[in-house]
């Protein structure tokens, strides 16, 4: 906010000089440009790799489960998983031997979900919790009410 | 950053029909727990140099990986509100 009042103060000052003669409009131009890639440069400071302005990273799995008519502010059950135990449970599929290892990426493959589990990188791992941030998922019936999403 | 391991287990049960909080000091076990590790950590060493070849490497890499586990377990919760059971927990 205070990076934009500044930009559109040096802009107002640009046309000040223009207007009592100090520059002329070769000049003004050429201080406008400057300052609008600055902007646009400032702009894109605060959106991150993909272009896509920063959220915040989600730090919890929550689920939430409530009788109807009841609201979600008085589940039937609230849990909460934080998403840290998803990075460190991944981990401990370093330890499966690959007597136990194989049968696994077998049953796996059978549903359709053809990968090595020694292949999951941390980089992978972060990106599969990143994209969590916009998962949601509700389920409504006559009597329950359930909601899972990440916060 | 690994956060801190969970300090407080807090419970919550029906107790004469009232929900009363029970909280556990976790961090008074870590200490000890500390100090037991360190003292068995030679012999965990050397049982898994032994035994490296039949899945000793997995015992050496097995303990860094509870306490990560551990430590990431610090913000569960568990509220479980129904006319038949009522129960709580949360680590913190």
């Amino acid at each position: 906010m205070l990076r934009r009042k500044k930009m559109l103060n040096d802009r107002r000052r640009i046309l000040d000089m223009l207007e009592q003669g100090k520059i002329n409009a070769a000049d003004a131009e050429r201080l406008l440009s400057a300052l609008g890639s600055g902007e646009s440069a400032a702009q894109s400071a605060g959106e991150g790799p993909s272009g896509r302005s920063e959220r915040p990273r989600p730090r919890y799995l929550r689920v939430v489960v409530a009788e109807r008519p009841a609201t979600l502010d008085n589940p039937t059950v609230n849990i909460r998983v934080p998403l840290q135990l998803l990075r460190a449970g991944m981990r401990f599929s370093s330890l499966l031997p690959e007597s136990a290892r194989v049968p696994v990426e077998g049953a796996l493959k059978d549903k359709g979900f053809s990968f090595d589990l020694k292949d999951i990188s941390p980089e992978m791992l972060e990106e599969f919790v990143d994209a969590f941030a916009e998962f949601s998922l509700d389920v409504n019936d006559d009597e329950d009410q359930v909601r899972i999403f990440c916060e | 950053m690994m956060p801190l391991p969970p300090c407080m287990l807090v419970l919550r049960l029906p107790v004469r029909s009232r929900m009363r909080r029970f909280y556990v000091p976790f961090f008074l076990i870590w200490a000890p727990a500390l100090l037991l590790g360190i003292l068995l950590a030679p012999l965990v060493i050397i049982i898994s140099l032994v035994c490296w070849s039949r899945g000793g490497r997995r015992l050496l890499l097995a303990g860094p990986l509870v306490l990560v586990a551990l430590c990431a377990l610090r913000g569960f919760q568990m509220d479980i509100n129904d006319p038949d059971a009522h129960f709580g927990v949360s680590l913190c």
